[in-house]
């Protein structure tokens, strides 16, 4: 489906924040617990969401969901991820840094859903061999 | 004319190019279909049988340069070939520089296959560049290629934007600073044209030095202060080294911390990373905008030497220029602005965007001149004679990756194809088409897929195939997984009815596993230490039913001997509830703020019967076999009276059981009492629901006429659109049997309607003379009598604003229990 979304900066910049203090709270533990109410946050982003509406006017939900690609492999087809190769091997790569997350954006119309990268995630990958010496 | 025009430009950039269109008098520039960018990276990979362009070319870029090229503009017109390791051949600028341009072709969202283009070249090019260039358009599938230096194009874009000025008679600078390489040219007008008369440069300069400056100079110093680090800076920048990592997370962050310094004083850099000796070392420092000039004012002052060169041989004068126009995204960077002001003495334009307006001018340039192909550009593809695609994948499936086939019937030499998902998540690259095919395509979890497969000729024009789209269902919609029999749903008080509602948890057919969360908010308060409690209570069966028709499956308690404080009303509960493949429920709750947590898993062999809830389900059971009775004989339907009073002994007799079964209760008569009860609640819902659903859709009906009346009254714009957005829904609640649809479709209603009447002088003089009727009953007499008198006031003074202040301050003077003139009933505390 032909669709622009448009996303205002603001909320990305939101979106972003809760993952970095996810990343925080999940390195230097929880005793507030802060996750929680992140959790509140990326749920009513997911699934409140923004509202949208299509040429006919008719009103859509748009639900915004981050994906941590943490671990994940990379390969060249991956379109979802900027990606910074270190290391020196280039086959079986993984992530192994996040600097920003994946964010889709989920539209629900009468019809069903369907999702389109909104920020791809801004990663450093690692060869498989690489990280294994490293640890 | 548009027609006859070229009107497509392309910037064929060293590290990024642009492709733009001139439309109707403005111009657009095309986006990356995948992801949101104007540019596209000048890198073209070649890996595992794929042609790559852009972006994720240039991941390879740096750590597999036998298989990535990069750069190839600056080795145009030379003889230099880049060998390609993955090819086994090597590939000419021209033919690198193809690809690049027919990638270009894929951002053209407007489905026109442009036969002629505009494309740019810097100043710096010869004869041979230039020719290598054009031959670089027409491998791409450009029948005709029209050159245009790079500053005229930044000139032309800037002409086009301003068209008040008056640049007859003069001459400027174009300076354009970009990622990685540096030009700056002396355009002149000579007889009305446009020249480019001299020009400098450096290939290796560009925003990514300033980056790699950032880290080394100021974050890099600055790390080693903080934690123990040896040789930190080696240690990035080797391949091997131990922070290799690091580094590129820092030159993201510094690029960062750059951009946000054009419009800031200061930026903060903010990570952390484990030490020679294994400490976390937590950074979060603020660099400043003078550090960052004082590390770029080198390269700088070199950039401003070079102009001046450009100066001293044309024998000119700072003043003898109108200005230094400014392109490139470095020259966002306001220190670069003002030195280069500073330094030179003559007025900085930043009157264009840096970073497209090459591209744009190119697309203004392509507008004037006619396309001279014997045709124009074309809209419907080509199509390959008698290609015929056979696939086969699975529709359906589990797993992260599925392999798509296919048969190729017909001839496919020179064809290429390519795969990209929906979502732009995914692409395959271009890859050679032959008879067969095979892909592993990686799937989106829990999603419907949808692939789009194109043929593409050798210039990268799309060819015509019968096949155009892959689907495949991952996760949840496969039919494979266990199903879900009733629906699920929650047990809320309905404060309008004073009885409770079911919200649907789970559908029927949902295929388990399943989650999903819910707030609620609390509808009594819960004294902590008291007999109080808060019931979550979770119920099987349709979820229009009224609760006490289905079955309990779950029924976790917050009671309030095991609060270790108060529980307010209006207080947030989250719910989260998971149903496992073996329909194992569990529920899960977590009393905002930062309350306690409260989790029991039920499973379905494991009946929760409460008696002493099922005591007062019995008689909520009761209460409305009573009131249906009542509603019924006024209605004088005696058939119906009948009916339900045939209900009544056996509710009694279970009241009567209920009552001798002791709290601790340990055989299992309560699971047979449950059992009977429900048999009775599902009679009466099956007597009663269709009337309930009856009389509600009059009432909407009803509601509808009287709010359609106000709004077209007294309603604004954003009213009507209120109104009409539910009455365009309306056929989803009207054929609907769940009555809790036609209430909230109601009270939407209902609401439109108060937010008129609120404004309306005579509902506001009414509500005050109903809330003055009350006066002996408001909390603070002596308030209440001020208040009433202003009020009184007001209305003589038709200052309807001040009175509807009066009145909500009046209302809040009544008593709780008036304030909510129905009374209500907790069952579950939870609304």
């Amino acid at each position: 489906m032909e669709m622009q979304i448009q996303i205002p900066r603001a909320v990305l910049t939101a979106l972003n924040q809760v993952y970095e203090i996810e990343q925080k709270v999940k390195k230097h533990g929880d005793p507030g617990n802060i996750s929680r109410h992140l959790g509140k946050v990326k749920d009513a982003f997911a699934e409140e969401g923004l509202p949208m509406w299509d040429t006919g006017g008719a009103q859509l939900r748009l639900g915004l969901v981050c994906e941590d690609p943490m671990g994940q492999s990379f390969n060249e087809t991956r379109t979802d991820l900027e990606a910074t190769i270190s290391g020196t091997g280039t086959e079986h790569l993984v992530v192994v840094e996040v600097i920003k997350p994946i964010v889709r954006a989920v539209v629900r119309d009468g019809a069903g859903q369907f999702s389109r990268v909104i920020q791809k995630g801004i990663v450093v990958v690692e060869s498989r061999k690489e990280q294994q010496k490293h640890e | 004319m548009n027609n006859n025009m070229i009107n497509f430009g392309i910037d064929l950039g060293t590290t990024n190019s642009l492709v733009a269109k001139f439309n109707k008098g403005s111009v657009e520039v095309f986006k990356n279909p995948n992801g949101f960018r104007e540019t596209l990276p000048s890198f073209v990979g070649f890996r595992n049988d794929r042609i790559l362009v852009g972006e994720q070319a240039k991941a390879y870029a740096e750590k597999d340069p036998k298989s990535v090229a990069s750069r190839f503009k600056r080795k145009m017109g030379t003889t230099e070939a880049i060998k390609i390791k993955a090819l086994g051949q090597a590939k000419t600028p021209v033919e690198l520089s193809g690809f690049v341009l027919k990638e270009l072709k894929t951002f053209i969202h407007t489905g026109e296959v442009p036969e002629a283009v505009v494309l740019t070249v810097p100043a710096s090019f010869d004869q041979v560049q230039s020719n290598a260039t054009k031959e670089a358009g027409h491998q791409a599938g450009f029948k005709q290629v029209v050159l245009l230096q790079e500053p005229i194009a930044a000139s032309l874009a800037y002409a086009n934007k301003e068209k008040n000025v008056d640049l007859k008679n003069s001459q400027w600078i174009v300076y354009d600073l970009g990622g990685g390489t540096f030009d700056v040219a002396l355009v002149r007008i000579v007889e009305g044209e446009l020249k480019v008369v001299d020009h400098e440069g450096d290939n290796y300069l560009g925003g990514s030095d300033f980056d790699e400056l950032i880290v080394e100079k100021i974050i890099a110093p600055q790390l080693e202060k903080l934690g123990k680090f040896n040789d930190l800076v080696a240690q990035m920048k080797s391949e091997s080294g131990k922070y290799n990592r690091l580094w590129y997370r820092l030159l993201h962050l510094a690029e960062q911390a750059k951009i946000e310094l054009s419009a800031k004083t200061s930026a903060d850099v903010d990570f952390s990373v484990e030490d020679d000796a294994g400490n976390n070392v937590d950074v979060l420092m603020a660099v400043g905008r003078s550090e960052l000039e004082g590390i770029i004012k080198e390269q700088v002052d070199g950039t401003a030497e070079m102009l001046r060169k450009i100066l001293t041989r044309n024998s000119l004068r700072p003043q003898d220029l109108k200005f230094v126009l400014m392109v490139g995204g470095s020259t966002y960077i306001p220190f670069v602005r003002k030195r280069i002001e500073e330094l030179l003495g003559i007025p900085v334009n930043t009157g264009i965007d840096p970073t497209n307006a090459i591209a744009v001018g190119a697309a203004y340039f392509a507008a004037t001149k006619e396309v001279n192909v014997g045709g124009k550009a074309t809209d419907a593809p080509p199509s390959a004679g008698g290609l015929k695609v056979k696939v086969s994948y699975n529709r359906a499936s589990q797993e992260k990756e599925e392999l798509f086939s296919a048969r190729v019937d017909g001839d496919t030499n020179g064809l290429f194809y390519r795969i990209t998902r929906e979502d732009g998540g995914y692409d395959s690259g271009l890859k050679k088409l032959t008879a067969r095919i095979a892909e592993d395509l990686p799937l989106q979890e829990d999603a419907y897929n949808f692939f789009a497969f194109k043929i593409f000729d050798g210039s990268n024009n799309p060819v015509k195939c019968e096949l155009d789209s892959i689907q495949i269902a991952q996760g949840k919609y496969s039919v494979a997984g266990q199903m879900l029999p009733e629906d699920l749903s929650l047990v809320k008080d309905d404060l309008n009815t004073g009885d409770t509602r079911l919200e649907s948890l789970f559908s029927r057919n949902s295929v388990l596993p399943a989650k999903t969360k819910k707030a609620v908010d609390v509808s009594k308060a819960v004294i902590h230490g008291s007999d109080d409690e808060i019931r979550i209570i979770v119920v099987e069966g349709p979820s229009q039913n009224h609760f006490t028709a289905n079955k309990t499956v779950g029924h976790l308690v917050i009671a309030g001997k095991k609060l270790s404080r108060d529980i307010l009303r209006g207080t947030e509960i989250d719910l989260a509830f998971e149903v496992s493949e073996s329909r194992d429920l569990t529920v899960t709750a977590f009393v905002n703020p930062s309350g306690p947590e409260f989790q029991q898993i039920f499973t379905p062999k494991l009946r929760e019967v409460h008696t002493n809830t099922l005591s007062e389900e019995i008689k909520i059971l009761e209460e409305k076999l009573e009131q249906e009775k009542k509603e019924a004989m006024a209605n004088e339907n005696y058939e119906m009276v009948q009916q339900l009073e045939k209900l009544r002994p056996p509710i009694e007799e279970l009241e009567g059981e209920a009552m001798l079964l002791s709290l601790d209760d340990v055989t299992d008569d309560r699971y047979k009492l449950d059992d009977r009860k429900r048999k009775i609640a599902q009679e009466l819902n099956q007597l009663t629901s269709g009337k309930l659903v009856e009389r509600l859709r009059k009432e909407y009906l009803e509601a509808k006429e009287e709010v359609t009346q106000i709004v077209s009254q007294s309603g604004n714009d954003h009213e009507r659109r209120q109104l009409h957005e539910v009455v365009a829904r309306e056929h989803t609640f009207l054929q609907s049997t769940n009555p809790q649809k036609l209430v909230e479709a109601e009270g939407q209603l209902r609401r439109i309607a108060f937010q008129i009447l609120w404004r309306t002088p005579d509902f506001l003089v009414g509500w005050f003379q109903h809330l003055a009727g009350k006066r002996e009953m408001f909390n603070d007499q002596l308030q209440a009598k001020n208040l009433i008198e202003a009020g009184k006031k007001h209305i003589e003074g038709e200052d309807y604003e001040r009175l509807a202040e009066v009145n909500s301050r009046l209302h809040n003077l009544l008593p709780e229990k008036e304030q909510d003139s129905k009374e209500m009933r907790h069952f579950t505390g939870i609304s």
